[in-house]
Parts: C-alpha cells; structure tokens; sequence
C-alpha cells in the first residue's frame, strides 16, 4: 500500500505535489459565478489509482501490483473475464449500473455519444468503447440499434431549474461531501493561499496538477433531465448498486436543488402558456374574459415576456404533474397580486396592490396532470411572481419544474438532431436487443425484460488465461474487443497484476480493508494507517457548524481502528446506510459532510476482525444497577465531570460547543474501547478537545465511589447504557435565574433586546437595565443613550447570559413592556422644526460617564453631551389607594462648568415619539392611549407637538439659568 | 451489569498506588500546598480578577458582574475568611487593579473605576474611565485588563467577534488607557486572550489561545506597534487613533506557511514567545503572574500562566534572544478547584488563583473556586531556567544535580516541531525533527548542564523529556518536561 502524507505531517514528495498543485489551481480558484472547469481527460479515471499511483509522483509505489488489482476490479474486467480461487478474493467486484428503465433516465442522444465514444461522452468513465472493434459503418447502426433498444425501457420528463433551488444547490454540492470526488465548481470559503515556503524546489516529482483525482461529471444536463437527474441523485445505489456512487442521504427536495444547480442556465422546452394583458387594476381582475395583448408560450414563470414593467397582467397556464397522491400544500408570494387555480378551484388569492408578500393555501391531488392557472397582475414599483409548493415527501419546492405544456409529459428529442420527438424504431430495438446480449454489454449491465434479466452470449477467457498485455488493454482497440483507452501506466499495473494473480495468495482481513478503502475512495475523506486522508486542495470544502471544534468539527475522522471503537451493528449501519441527512438524526450534526451510504456494511466485520481489543480491566463493581445509573447521571452532570459543557443530550443543547450527543454513546461504541479512551482520549484522538477526566489515572472528584476512577466510568457507561430515554443530566436544561430586587435595586448590564417604539425588535449591546423593589424596571442603552423600556413586574431572567457561555439577547421578563424612543435623549437642533438626530450618539458628543447612587441605592445616571453634563435619576413611585399604582419618575439634570460660555440655543430633550399625542391638563400627556405622562421643565419655554414623518415627537425646549436646568418627567401607563 | 477485563485500567491503578506507598516521593502538595477558600452557596465567585487591596483584604471579580472582597485573604485554612459584596451590575469583569483610593475594573464594554466614598464597605461611586471600543452583543467579544504600568496606564486586550473577526471596533487589539482617559491603540493581532500581566521588568505579556492563526495557545509579549499573528483587525488601523499611533497597517500574512517565515516578510510580526503545546500542556491559556517577591520559593522573576481546561498553573522561563523574548514552559502545578482564570502574586510572595469553568469544561471540577498557592520552604527538584544557546540548551537546576544522569545524554529526548500558521483553525504539530543530543556537561558549580546538540530548528518548539535526570539526592525532577520555543537562535 502507498503511503501518502496527508497536510498534517512533514513535507514529502506527494505532499509536495500536491501543494504545488494546489498552488496552480488556487489562482484559478478566484470566487466567480463561473463553475471551475473539468479537466479533460480521455481515460477511465479511477480515484484511488489517481492519487496513490499515477499523482503520487516520487512516493507512487514501485509494486504496481495493488493498483493493477485496482483496476480489474474497477473496469469490470472480471464481469467477463472469470476470476477462481485467491484472485477472486483480491480483486473486488464492481457491479455495473443496471439499465433496468435506463431510457426514464438517461437522453436517447446521451446514449447514442456514450456508445459512439464513451471518454468524449462521459470523460474519465470506466466503461469501455465495446464497440471500438467494429468497422466504422458496422459500428454506427450498432450504436443507433442499442440507443433505440434502450429508450424502449422509458423516457425522461424534462423540468426547468428553479432559480430559487440553484443556490441551495451550489451549497449542499460543496459542502455535503460530494466535492470528496468531484471537482469543486465554485472557491470554498478561504482557499488557503500556500506559502511558497511549503514547496521544495528541490524535489524530483512531476509537477502537473493532481487534478485526476477529481471523477468527472461530465455535462449532466446532457445525459439527465432535471427530474431524473433528483431521482438519481436521491438514491444512487438503486442505480449503480456497486456504491462507487454512494448516496448522501438527500431528501427530495435537497436532491432537486443540487440537479437545479447543474442545470442552471440550462434551457428547457417552454412548460407553459402564457397570456399577457395591459391595464391598471388594483385586484387581480378576470383575465378569462379580457382579450389579451399577446399569447405564447414560456419556460417558467417568466414576467419578463410582457412589454412592459407597470400596469399589466399575465395568465399562466398548464398541467401540473403530480407524482404522489395527497395533500399539496401550495405558496403563492407576489409583487403585486396573484391568484392560483387548479383544475378550476381557485386555490390560493394573493389579491391586492402589496410589496412582496406570501399566501398559502392547499389542496388534495391525484397523480397525473391537473389544469394550473396562475393570474399575476403589475401596477407599479417591483415585480414578482414565486409559486412554490410541499407534498407528500417534499417540502418547498419551485413548481414551475412540475408544470408542463400539454397534458402528456414531453418526449425527449430525437437523436438525428432534428429536434423531433425520439420515436422508438421497433425493427432497430429488436436488433439492438440481440446486440446487446451478443456484444457483452449484458455481461457487465443488469437490463430485465418481463422480470428476467438478459442474459450476456459473449464468452471471453477466464482470468487466469488471459496474458499480461494486449486485448481489451492494448494501447490501440483491437479487432472485435471493447477497448479501455488506458494510460500507459494503467496498462502496467494491469499487466503487472494479471503476472502475479497466480502467485496471488488469499488476501488478510488488513489488505482486504485497504482494498476496499482503495475502491471505494474512502480515503478521500478518511485516513487509516497513515493513509489518505483529505487531500489539501479539498480541505477548505469541509465545513463545520461550530468553527471552535476546529479540524474535529469539519474533517471526517481517521479510520485507525475504528473496529475497535464501534458496536459492529453501529459501523455496519454507517457503512450500509451512512449518516441519515437530518442534523438532528446525524451522529455529529456540527459536520457538514454526510459519510455516504455504500451498502458496505460486511466490511464492518473486516474492521472488527483487525482492530478489535480488550483491553480494559475493570474490577467488579458492587453497586446496584439502579444506583450507578444514578451516580453516572451525577457524574456526567455539570457538577461532576461536566460532559454536558460540551455534549447535548436528547434535544438539550450542550453549555459550550455541541459534540456527540451523549443519548448515542452506548448505541455507537464499545463498552471496552470506552473505557481506554475516556482514560487518556489523546491516544485515540490526537488532538482532540476531549480532556481526560482522569488525568493521570486520579479521579478528580475524590468523594463519588471512593474516587476509583474504573468505578466512576463504569457508572457513567451504566449511565449511557439507558441511551435516549436516560434521566437528563444535571446542569443542561437552563434553569431560570430570575433577579428579584427586594430591598434596593438590581443592576444588570448586558446584551438586552425587546420591542421598538415605531415597530420590531431592537437590541442593545451596552443594555443597563435596573429593578426597582417597586415592582417597576427599565432598561437604558448607553450606545444610544436611550432609555428604550420600561416595564413592570419580574425583572429578568440572567440564565440567558449566567449558565454556559452566555450567548444572546435577553427580553425583558416582566409585563406591560413599554418601548420608547431608541435614539438619543437630548439635541441641538437648527431650529425647532430641523429633524431629530439619527447619527451614533458618540459621534453627537455623547459620553456615559457612570453613575453613582442616591439614598436608596438606586443607580443616577451620568453622561455627558458635549460639555453639558447631564444627570438621569430615575425612581419607582407607588401611589394612588393602597400604593396600587405605579409611576416612574425620571429627572434630568443639566449642568455646565461654572464660567463655562457654552451656548445652548436650540436644546431639545425629545420626551416620546408616538403615533398620537395628546395634551391634558397640569402638565399631562397621553400617548398612544397607553401612556400618562407628564412634564416639568424648569424651563420657561413650553413643550409642544410636532410631526416627524408619519409620528409626532414631544420636544421639551432646555433653558439653562445659573448653569442648571431640570425636567422631571412621570410616566405611568 | 456487565464487567470486563484487561490491561489498561489496571496501569491505571498501578500508578495511583505507587503514589500513595508508605515512602511515597514528595509530590507538588508538599511544595506548594492549595489552600481553597470556602465559598458561600449565595456566592458565584466565577473569578476573573484578583486584587489585593491597601487595607490587605482581596478583592475578586467575577464573570456575573461582581466584586467582592475577602476579608482574611491569608487565613490558613480558607475556612474563616468571609466575603462580602463591594459592587454587582459590571458586565463580566476580568481584570481589577487599585490606585489612590479607585479600583479599576475592565470588563465587557469598558473600564470603569469604584470607590467607596462613604465607607459602608461597598461601591457608591462608579465612573467610566474608558469605553473607547465597540460591543456587538456577542459573547466572544471579552475584554482583558491588566494591572497599571510604570506610567499609570492599564492595558486592555480585545477578544475578536466569535473569536474570528472583528466585526467592532478595536476588536482583536491591544489598547492602553492613560490615567486621563485617553486611548493609545498599541498591536494588533489579538485573537481570544485569556489573561494579561507583566513581568519582572515590567513589560506586557497576555495568552492567547489555539484558533486560526494560532497553532497552538501561547504567551505573547505586547510591544507598541508590532502585530502579534492574526490580521482579522486590521482594518482599525484605518482608525485616526491607531493611524497616529502606529502608522500604516502591516502587510498580511499568507495562510498556510509557517510563523517564522511571515515573520521574516512582515517586520511588524512578533512571534509568540512560549507556546503551550496542545494539549501537552493544556488547551486553554489565561492569568498570568510573576514572582517579583523572592517569597514563592526559587523561582524569582519568572512568570505563572493559568491552563483553564487543565485547571492548573503553568511556570514560564523567558529571555531576550535578538532583541525579542522567548523560552520555556514547564509544569508547575495542578489542582486549581475551577478552571484557572484570574491570577495574582501578593507582595508576601502567596499566589492567588481564580477559578470558572462556565462555558468551558475544566479538568477541576468545581463551577468556581478561588484558591491560593504558598510556597511550603522545601525546594523541590526542577529545571530552574533553559537558555538556547548557538549549539544547545543550558539548563540550570534547582537543586545540586547527579553529574552521572545529569551528563548522560541517553537521560534525554529531544524533538522539534512547529505549527502551520493559518487561517483555519489551530494546527497540528508539523515538521518533526529529531536533533541528536551530542553532549551533556554538567557544570562545575553541579546545578547546570550545557546540552550540545546537532539539529536545532529554528522557528520550533524543542521538546525535552528529562526521564533520566536525578538530584544529587536521588530524586528525579518534580515535572520531566519542558517546551522550549526557539524562534531566534542566539548568535
């Protein structure tokens, strides 16, 4: 086996390579809505082979034995040419995919390219030129005959890309793991820029881009329709069952956005009527008995086909395809309105001259087509039009892509380019069927016919007597046998491999694991044995949610003895089934990269076989099970080890970063590798953030089963053991800290939010909120120096920013919250009319200066506006019958420095902002119908009224004498 | 249930027992004994800052907004010290320190001084001293203040948004707030600080810890106009403020190449001068101390630097090599009750640790402690300095030392390594070497050995196990390792 370094050791050959070429590519890598291109390449490209033999330059082995082995399995070779004894056991067989509706799927003219010249068609493919052998002219009608014979099995329906899927698309393809294969199409966050320091200029290796080891994609939107590219996309081991392909656990909708994302741009056969019509409306009128302006046809739900951008309207029609019977739920959002109609019900009304706005409505539907019409009417300013809608088994998807022209699905086109439907030729399939039995193309494929799969006529030799070169893997196709197009180097190893099959011996459970790992690309995202690993030109597309897990968080993990680490039904259901796509279901939810499904859960006992330990040693243990279930739970809590700092459970986030769930524990691991880690964790996961609990083998809580460290985990494990339905641990669910001021007042600061005075949700970063024993609370923020609420009864709840790290904006906790104005108290304004300030209070002259206290210990308040230095002394007042009621009572102190000459012509306090104002007598305001205030200003000048926009401000004029002025100020509501 | 046999927890147990036999070695508590202060159930200490206070009461300060003062800060046993409220209502207060009458206090949004005017024992007159840097509401955006320096400034370090960018102003910055007031932005280059503090000669020092841009945690040395690793705020030094003061911004560094090397390419680059290899020597770097008092036992002039994760104390041995500082770290002791934050060394030579493991797990397994460190008199055998030399190390021991182990060079491992320098975060140990150990000579004064060895590498950590090495006594070292952070060979 190879051995290549990956980044995290020292500098050899292939890393150097490999550095050199990520050098040259990352210039290319500049962000750009252009997809990367594909390299071309004209040769079956195998990954593992890629990277280990042909792009490991100086550290490609000199036994091309593995690789030729490789190969034989990867082309299939063995699907003709039979392998006994040993040499069957080595080379693993790569099942090809099964063409069992193949025509549903895949365009008759695909086809056609695919058998003319499989690389041109389909670059890097594995699949030979089987028709390669034949004369020019005989090989021509064979192609037409196959292509005909397999559009018998169905035909694809087209769908256009959704714009709105497109970019959903570009992120999951990038980030779920499918650019571990595939060529990125688009730069990851920071492409790393490598530091020339990083290359040695002295090293021998050839430096070419590695970029082999990328498989092609080829144009999918020339072998796929949309849909059945999603279908494919979904599930492809139904198709490929070989999991060379693995499947990545997308839902329907995740899997028709990643198709929209390749077939962006992609032009499809218009899908509906429209109608366009001129006028100005202000509800959706009756286009059914208007005579439009103009008629034809459109891909999607395009408004741009009218003539103009104001006061029209359009009409869409067709046929809604419906694939699974239900309840369709359907989300009609328009600038300005719009109407659905389905088979004559309208469905959904968006009615109404509006900015942007959604309505849903639903309906229960058959399968096949339904009549849709969508109204849309424009008076002015934007335009939009979006229909999307969920069924059963998908949620939000664009419908345009259901929608098509006619009744009956479209046919694909014809394969003589002339753009007619492809109409299957009865005499050409029937030849075409005899073809593909006799040309050994049923050797490889699985095609059934009335359930009974055709079976291949062509006989080739066994393995063992084939010679080492020539035939299928010569350098120029040969008379009457498929021809491989293989590198010279490829042709080696294979050459190299069929020499030594009969000295071959049966293979070890070791050199079975780095095989199939070999095979199946695992190495792209996995390191074993100091093998593979992601390479460094991919790196930066592994991403995670929590970036302070760092590489844990984002890397998939090292497969060193993973046997041994996993429950094999655990590692068997990975390796079968792969992680599911819901992050809630996924065993590391904060890693974007999905391991795939390969439906190769049998090598988990291979895994066993070479990894397995036991080792623990754990004295017997004389507690109930009751009991240590109960003395882990305590263990695990946040006042024993505090493994729920980092690990949730169940749906209880952790209090600092988000690792495994402990629910999963006992259900993933083995009791006895449990144990060695949790004793020293490094061991098994160099670099790990997981700390040991018992460092150096103490325990350090010395007072839980005699501080015996095996007993504490083997209480922790029982613990686990119950999984899922385990008592929560202590210290996860975030207990309410509620602060209740009793006899003076509480001081909070901190990151506050709550409503805004003119509308939605404000937040304050340098929140200064105060509880007064009153029953009375308010909440200043010294970047705006604004007192933005005010409210009555409990006061906060501090768990938000006490327990954890404390992230967030915390509400006040009380009642009858009252927002008031967020910008800043106090201004110089032009004259009396200019408009109130909006520019950060700091750079209006605001400094906050402190506060101290008054007799009662409840905070006043000290900033200063310019030299003016101002005091803000607000108190709880309980008064009325019984102290029932409630006030607040706010004065505001003005002052300069004696001597100082400052003028303050012009010097406004704003008291409130409000949609209604109205004065009362003794100095009394009522605002909004809610609030009671009242005013009194040492100054002569009186307050007044005046509008701002659509609300009205209550101005207070400052007029300072001896230096000093006063506003007090009462609010009660 | 069901119980299982092996190898490895037994190992396990082997080691706890040979640690209590009946002539069991002395161990860290006999040298540095922990007295852990009782702390009352109405109280969340969570403690950020420590003080001591002209009247000899402590004050801490806390993650919950805080201060209290301790009346018996040097009680013998912890357990009569009582404590009492001085102020509540800050924003997460991680560095207090006392001048004329004021304590100062740097937390979440600004520094602000108190006083008690009326003598009632608790804080009634709060003002602002500065609050020249910007908050966003998140949670990452920590603030760090140190003591006052020689001309009566305080230094504050700025943690990064989410410990990634700086999304306001000043974050990722050192500033320095003069007595009047007045902001100086100092370097830039801060990431997630976790403690400042300076040294016997009264230069700044803060930690910082393993993240992008920073390989590993480390002791970095603040020095007006450098830049010490991670650009993500440098678009302050558009600021008029740190334009003045520190001119243009420097250029950036390239991800993916090694510290020294950007080094060599950005004059304003000062590298970290120790790190803390992670997770050798823990994984969360905060307070920071030094003994200038000749009381904490034979390590005068060196600096103590809190592992939160690892809830322990780590020594620091630094010496100037071309003009920057650098050395060594050593374990020192474990056993904080918390997870170490705030740290202070008293006049009378006590050190006082501060412990929280909010947010972040610590190997001490109480929510918070506060916990001091006294030096028992006995000397316990350690590497009492390591200086890199043109062709080695020279290590001095603190005790007389065996000359057959101690100049046998087979009773040491050596190997290098350093840290990819990136965006990405943190970075595994790279570059391994092995330099061969040529030579070992003990000196005639029988306390130090120079090290002859082939293979230094410049820019690495130089890792050095002293398994073989025993006192003239017999007893090998307290602590067998020491990291060595070579970024400058001396000439």
């Amino acid at each position: 086996m190879p051995r290549v370094s990956s980044v995290v050791r020292p500098l050899s050959g292939a890393m150097v390579c490999l550095l050199f070429s990520l050098s040259l590519l990352a210039a290319d890598l500049k962000p750009t809505s252009e997809p990367f291109a594909e390299p071309l390449v004209n040769h079956p490209v195998v990954a593992g082979f890629e990277r280990f033999f042909a792009a490991a330059g100086g550290n490609a082995p000199k036994d091309l034995d593995p690789g030729g082995k490789l190969l034989l399995g990867e082309l299939g070779c063995i699907a003709c040419h039979q392998a006994d004894g040993s040499a069957a056991k080595r080379i693993t067989k790569k099942q090809s995919p099964i063409l069992d509706g193949v025509g549903s799927r895949v365009r008759p003219n695909f086809i056609k390219a695919l058998l003319s010249n499989p690389q041109q068609a389909k670059p890097g493919t594995t699949m030979p030129d089987v028709l390669a052998g034949l004369p020019d002219a005989d090989r021509a009608a064979a192609v037409e005959a196959l292509t005909h014979f397999l559009a018998t099995t169905g035909a694809p329906t087209e769908a256009m890309a959704e714009h709105s899927a497109v970019k959903a698309g570009e992120q999951h393809f990038h980030r779920l793991g499918c650019v571990a294969c595939h060529m990125p199409r688009k730069a990851a966050g920071p492409v790393p820029k490598v530091s020339p320091a990083l290359i040695d200029d002295d090293d021998e290796a050839p430096k070419k881009p590695i970029t082999q080891t990328f498989i092609p994609l080829g144009d999918l939107a020339a072998k796929y329709t949309l849909p059945s590219l999603a279908k494919f996309l979904q599930d492809p081991l139904q198709v490929r069952p070989s999991g060379r392909m693995p499947g990545l656990n997308l839902n329907e909708k995740e899997a028709r956005e990643v198709a929209a994302y390749f077939f962006q741009g992609h032009k499809v056969p218009p899908n509906m009527n429209y109608a366009y019509f001129e006028g100005s409306w202000d509800d959706v009128p009756d286009f059914g008995s208007m005579k439009p302006v103009a008629t034809g046809t459109v891909s999607g739900f395009d408004l741009a086909v009218g003539k103009r951008e104001n006061n029209f309207g359009m009409r869409f029609t067709g046929y809604l395809q419906i694939e699974k019977p239900g309840q369709h739920q359907f989300f009609l959002g328009s600038d300005d309105g719009s109407r659905l109609i389905i088979d004559g019900k309208e469905v959904v009304k968006n009615g109404g001259v509006h900015p942007h706005s959604e309505k849903e409505g639903r309906v229960s539907l058959d399968v096949g087509p339904h009549e849709i019409i969508v109204d849309y009417f424009q008076g002015g300013g934007e335009w939009t039009l979006t229909l999307e809608m969920s069924g059963p088994g998908f949620k939000r998807l664009g419908s345009a892509s259901f929608i098509t022209l006619t009744r009956e699905r479209p046919k694909p086109v014809a394969t003589d380019g002339s753009n007619q439907p492809f109409v299957v030729d009865a005499s050409l399939a029937t030849k075409g069927r005899q073809l593909f039995a006799t040309l050994g193309c049923a050797s490889c494929h699985q095609l059934k016919e009335d359930n009974k799969q055709i079976a291949s006529e062509l006989k080739a030799k066994p393995l063992s007597k084939l010679s080492a070169s020539g035939g299928c893997v010569a350098d120029v196709a040969q008379r009457g046998l498929p021809f491989f197009r293989l590198t010279p180097l490829q042709r080696s190893a294979v050459s190299t491999a069929i020499s030594a099959l009969s000295k071959a011996a049966e293979p070890n459970p070791a050199e079975t694991i780095a095989h199939t790992l070999l095979s199946f690309n695992c190495y792209a995202c996995h390191e074993r044995g100091q093998v593979g690993g992601v390479e460094t030109i991919r790196n930066a597309y592994f991403e995670t949610q929590i970036p302070e897990m760092g590489d844990e968080g984002r890397i998939p993990p090292a497969l060193d003895g993973v046997g041994d680490k996993l429950r094999e039904e655990a590692l068997t259901d990975l390796l079968q089934n792969g992680t599911k796509g819901d992050p809630k279901q996924k065993d590391r939810p904060y890693m974007h990269a999905r391991m795939p499904k390969f439906h190769a859960g049998s090598l988990a006992k291979v895994f066993a076989a070479v990894d397995l330990k036991t080792a623990a040693n754990l004295p017997m243990f004389d507690e109930s099970l009751s009991k240590a279930k109960s003395t882990g739970r305590q263990l695990v809590g946040d006042k024993g080890l505090s493994c729920v700092k980092c690990h949730p459970f169940n749906e209880h986030a952790a209090t600092g970063v988000q690792a495994v769930n402990l629910n999963a524990m006992t259900r993933r691991l083995r009791e006895d590798w449990f144990y060695r880690y949790l004793a020293d964790p490094q061991v098994y996961r160099r670099g790990t953030r997981m700390p040991a609990a018992w460092p150096f083998g103490m325990a350090t809580i010395k007072d839980v089963l005699d501080g015996s460290p095996p007993k504490q985990m083997q209480a922790v494990w029982a613990y686990l053991a119950d999984g899922s339905s385990a008592a929560i641990p202590a210290g996860i669910v975030r207990e309410a800290i509620v602060l209740t001021p009793d006899k003076e007042p509480i001081l909070y600061r901190n990151f506050l939010q709550g409503p805004k005075s003119d509308g939605g949700n404000i937040t304050a970063s340098r929140g200064f909120a105060v509880g007064y024993p009153e029953g009375v609370n308010l909440a200043f923020d010294f970047d705006r120096f604004a007192l933005l609420w005010i409210w009555q009864g409990q006061f906060i709840d501090a768990s938000k920013h006490w327990v954890g790290r404390g992230p967030g904006f915390q509400n006040p906790l009380g009642d009858n919250v009252l927002p008031l104005p967020a910008e800043v108290p106090f201004a110089m304004l032009a004259d009396a009319s200019a408009a109130w300030p909006s520019q950060p209070a700091r750079d209006q002259g605001y400094q906050f200066k402190g506060y101290r206290f008054d007799e009662a210990r409840r905070p006043i308040f000290r900033y200063a506006l310019g030299r003016v230095a101002i005091e803000d002394h607000p108190r709880a007042i309980k008064f009325g019958k019984n102290d029932k009621e409630l006030s607040l009572d706010r004065t505001l102190t003005l002052s300069v420095s004696p001597g100082d000459p400052v003028s303050l012509n012009n010097l406004f306090f704003r008291s409130v902002t409000a949609q209604k104002i109205e004065p009362a007598n003794d100095g009394w305001f009522t605002i909004d119908g809610t609030l009671k205030l009242r005013i009194v200003s040492s100054s002569s000048k009186q307050p007044f009224v005046r509008q701002a926009g659509n609300r009205f401000e209550l101005l207070v004029p400052v007029e300072l004498k001896n230096g000093s002025a006063k506003i007090e100020q009462k609010y009660v509501w | 249930m069901r119980w299982i046999s092996g190898a490895c927890c037994s190992l396990m147990f082997i080691a706890v027992s040979s640690a209590f036999a009946a002539d069991k070695p002395l161990t860290e508590d006999d040298y540095y004994p922990i007295t852990s202060f009782v702390i009352p159930d109405n109280i969340v200490l969570e403690a950020g800052g420590v003080e001591l206070l002209p009247d000899g009461k402590l004050a801490i300060s806390t993650r919950r907004g805080d201060i209290y003062l301790l009346d018996k800060p040097f009680s013998a046993t912890g357990k009569d010290a009582k404590f009492s409220q001085f102020a509540s209502g800050l924003h997460e207060v991680l560095g207090i320190a006392y001048r004329d009458g004021w304590l100062y206090a740097t937390h979440r949004p600004e520094v602000t001084r108190l006083k008690d005017v009326d003598g009632d024992g608790r804080a009634d007159l709060i003002e602002t001293v500065s609050d020249a840097w910007g908050i966003s509401g998140d949670y990452h955006e920590y603030a760090f203040g140190s003591r006052f320096d020689k001309d009566g400034n305080l230094w504050v370090v700025l943690c990064l948004t989410g410990s990634f960018s700086s999304e306001s102003k000043y974050r990722g910055w050192c500033l320095r707030i003069t007595p009047d007031g007045k902001v100086i932005p100092t370097t830039s280059g801060i990431r997630s600080p976790g403690g400042i503090g300076f040294n016997h000669a009264g230069e700044v020092f803060y930690t910082d810890n393993q993240g992008p841009w920073n390989g590993a945690c480390a002791l970095k040395h603040l020095r007006p106009g450098k830049f010490v690793g991670h650009p993500g705020g440098f678009k302050w030094y558009d600021e008029p403020a740190a334009k003045e003061a520190l001119g243009p911004k420097p250029k950036e560094p390239e991800s993916g190449g090694r510290l020294m090397v950007e080094a060599k390419k950005i004059p304003e680059l000062e590298p970290p001068a120790c790190y803390f290899p992670y997770p050798k020597m823990g994984k969360s770097a905060s307070g920071i101390a030094c003994d200038t008092t000749g009381k904490f036992g034979p390590f005068g002039n060196q600096l103590f630097v809190g592992d939160q994760s690892d809830s322990t104390v780590m020594r620091v041995f630094l010496e100037k090599v071309q003009g920057h500082y650098q050395g060594a770290c050593f374990p020192f002791r474990s056993g904080i009750g918390s997870g170490s934050l705030g740290m202070l060394m008293s006049p009378n030579g006590s050190m006082f640790v501060g412990g929280t493991n909010r947010g972040w797990g610590s190997r001490g397994t109480k929510p918070h402690s506060l916990d001091r460190l006294d030096w028992s008199g006995k000397v316990p055998f350690e590497i009492h300095e390591m200086r890199a030399k043109p062709d080695g190390f020279e290590l001095t021991f603190t005790q007389p030392v065996d000359a057959a182990t101690v100049g046998d060079v087979k009773s040491y491992k050596l190997s290098t390594y350093t840290y990819i320098y990136q965006a990405s975060y943190g970075s595994p140990e790279v570059d391994q070497t092995m330099p061969t150990i040529e030579s070992a000579n003990v000196a005639a004064d029988g306390k130090s050995v120079r090290l002859k060895i082939n293979g230094l590498q410049e820019g690495h950590v130089h890792e050095l196990h002293l398994d073989g090495v025993k006192s003239a006594d017999g007893l090998p070292l307290l602590h067998k390792q020491a990291y060595y952070t070579l970024n400058y060979l001396p000439e």
